[in-house]
């Protein structure tokens, strides 16, 4: 039965310690990345890398091939790349390549998102009261993915909310798969692919007590939807899971060398190997 | 015309850096973000992001973009341009130390100018050298033990300025300046056009343009604090040549090994300039090589003929 599930975060709640996990490629979601690999263009020809004095913030256009600086810009603010699960993966550009998303490192009572536009590094901020990370973006930069937490600590539970980047405006209600309809969710976001075109988001949740979880966002639609995945696997044992996203639409599901499920993204059938 | 086109070049390589280098009225300037310096052979290279009371420096692999780490240096310093063309310096040769460089104030201005030597390993400050006056980065010994910076004494269009030495294990400025022995003029007029580094980051070649006179390759050895002048245009003293350096781009290469170097510009063939140890002597000789096809190699006559006076000289 798919559910929306337990469990939030681990103890990344702290800012500054998340912070400095993220740089050393720990960190998981309410962390962001400052330096390292950034965030890459969806051509693959740029990277964005935040660096921070910790009151101000350089946002600085790399290219992947020779290492040079192409543009950068100073925010005031303490901003960093998105760090979106606990393998590392960092996200915030859109598939269009036009808009960049920037995080503060979550821990205080407002959550502070930077909006870049990426042709000209103009900035628009975006300020949220509560505990928020960023999740997700459309392909068309419309809309943006949080994740909003109900509090601090590893068992908070969460929802994921949409924020509406033309109207400016937050939606009432959040993400949900309809199928369940409740709307806080818990687990550990372990994992991340996106699809080719950038619209689907599928992310695998670890659970303490309980089987892992796909949770695929349509980042087009406002529409989300749990696969559970029928592996008897400790936390630990979840923790090592990876997706991987095949051309013929199936959603991979690896245990190291060995694949132990398969996801038809189409229908969400899960078939175990 | 040659006032033109030093002027134009000057102008054309400072607007060339856009948004990324800051020009000076009277040096190459600093270069913040764009390409930093690239440690020759690492992969790496070191860019600077200048704030208002702080700067960010950056080391960035050039195989993939990835920031591997960076840190926050108190000041606002860049990476130092060493000549018009856009060519960046502040790397020692063994890649150990960066030297970092602040703007200074107007030649004859009251004022300081500042300068900061990183480890490159860990980015943290080795030195910080404030000094009274206008000044810019030249070069830096291979390991990292000596600063050659440019005093600068009038700035406009005709610069006049000096190199010094600036001891960073004794933190003090050497004084008098470097000069071409042979020659003893201590004050240098002209525009730095192109810049060659030997291999070993020992020798610093670099093309100057100037206003009325012809232009010269300035080779400086970063380790034993020596300068030579060779004039470009003693094989060929014609207006044509002195135009084709001023206007010259492209990058002086280097060639060659500890014992013997070469630097030249393949377009314009009458900008040589060789090194070479004197076997009998030690004593390192430089003089031009002209109308060379390639600079290939050095083939060096290590015969009691070449002794300096076979140095060619800059007119004045």
């Amino acid at each position: 039965m798919k559910k929306l599930v337990v469990l939030a975060i681990a103890a990344i709640a702290a800012s500054s310690a998340a912070g400095a996990a993220a740089q050393k490629g720990g960190g998981g979601p309410l962390s962001v990345l400052l330096g390292g690999q950034g965030v890459a263009s969806p051509d693959g020809k740029v990277r964005y890398v935040a660096l921070t004095t910790g009151r101000q913030t350089i946002v600085s256009v790399v290219r992947v091939r020779g290492g040079q600086v192409d543009r950068w810009r100073l925010l005031p603010g303490y901003f960093g790349v998105p760090v979106i699960s606990l393998d590392g993966a960092t996200a915030g550009v859109s598939h269009d390549g036009k808009k960049l998303v920037l995080a503060t490192s979550a821990g205080g009572t407002t959550t502070e998102f930077a909006v870049i536009d990426t042709t000209t590094l103009k900035l628009r901020r975006i300020m949220l009261r509560g505990l928020w990370s960023f999740d997700a973006i459309a392909p068309d930069a419309s809309t943006l993915y949080f994740v909003q937490y109900s509090g601090p600590g590893s068992n908070a539970a969460y929802s994921v909310r949409a924020f509406d980047l033309q109207a400016n405006r937050m939606l009432s209600r959040p993400v949900v798969d309809r199928d369940i309809g409740a709307g806080l969710m818990r687990g550990w976001a372990v994992t991340r692919t996106t699809s080719s075109e950038g619209r689907w988001a599928y992310t695998l949740y670890a659970k303490q007590k309980g089987k892992p979880f796909v949770h695929a966002l349509d980042t087009a639609n406002r529409k989300a939807y749990c696969i559970d995945l029928p592996l008897a696997l400790g936390q630990p044992e979840q923790m090592q899971l990876r997706l991987r996203l095949r051309a013929d639409r199936m959603l991979d599901v690896r245990n190291g060398r060995y694949m132990v499920a398969t996801v038809d993204t189409r229908s969400f059938v899960v078939h175990r190997h | 015309m040659r006032r033109f086109l030093v002027l134009a070049l000057a102008i054309a390589a400072v607007s060339a850096g856009g948004a990324h280098a800051n020009g000076s009225p009277y040096s190459p300037g600093l270069v913040y973000g764009w390409s930093g310096v690239g440690a020759q052979g690492s992969g790496v290279r070191f860019v600077a992001f200048g704030m208002p009371k702080s700067t960010i420096v950056a080391a960035v692999r050039a195989r993939d973009g990835q920031v591997l780490q960076s840190k926050v240096v108190r000041g606002f310093y860049g990476v130092p341009l060493v000549t018009y063309d856009g060519t960046s310096g502040g790397l020692s040769g063994e890649g150990t130390s960066l030297a970092l460089a602040s703007y200074g104030p107007y030649p004859g201005q009251a004022g300081k100018t500042r300068f900061v030597l990183l480890s490159t390993r860990t980015l943290g400050v080795l030195r910080q050298v404030v000094l009274p006056g206008s000044w810019s980065y030249d070069a830096i010994s291979p390991d990292g033990s000596m600063l050659y910076l440019v005093e600068h004494i009038a700035g406009g269009s005709n610069p006049r300025y000096r190199v010094r030495s600036y001891d960073l294990n004794a933190r003090r400025l050497i004084p008098g300046a470097i000069v071409d022995r042979l020659e003893n003029e201590s004050v240098m007029d002209g525009q730095p056009v192109t810049r060659a580094t030997s291999s070993d980051g020992r020798w610093a070649y670099t093309l100057y343009a100037r206003d009325k006179h012809e232009p010269f390759v300035h080779a400086l050895d970063t380790v034993r604090r020596e300068a030579f002048c060779i004039d470009a245009s003693s094989s060929r003293p014609n207006e044509a040549d002195g135009a084709a350096a001023s206007t010259c781009r492209c990058p002086l290469n280097a060639v060659g090994d500890s014992e013997r170097q070469a630097a030249g510009c393949d377009r314009h063939p009458f900008v040589r300039a060789a090194a070479w140890l004197d076997a009998s002597t030690r004593r390192r000789i430089v003089r031009n090589l002209v109308r060379t096809r390639r600079v290939e190699g050095v083939h060096p006559v290590r015969s009691r003929s070449h002794r300096p006076s076979a140095v060619k000289r800059r007119s004045r």
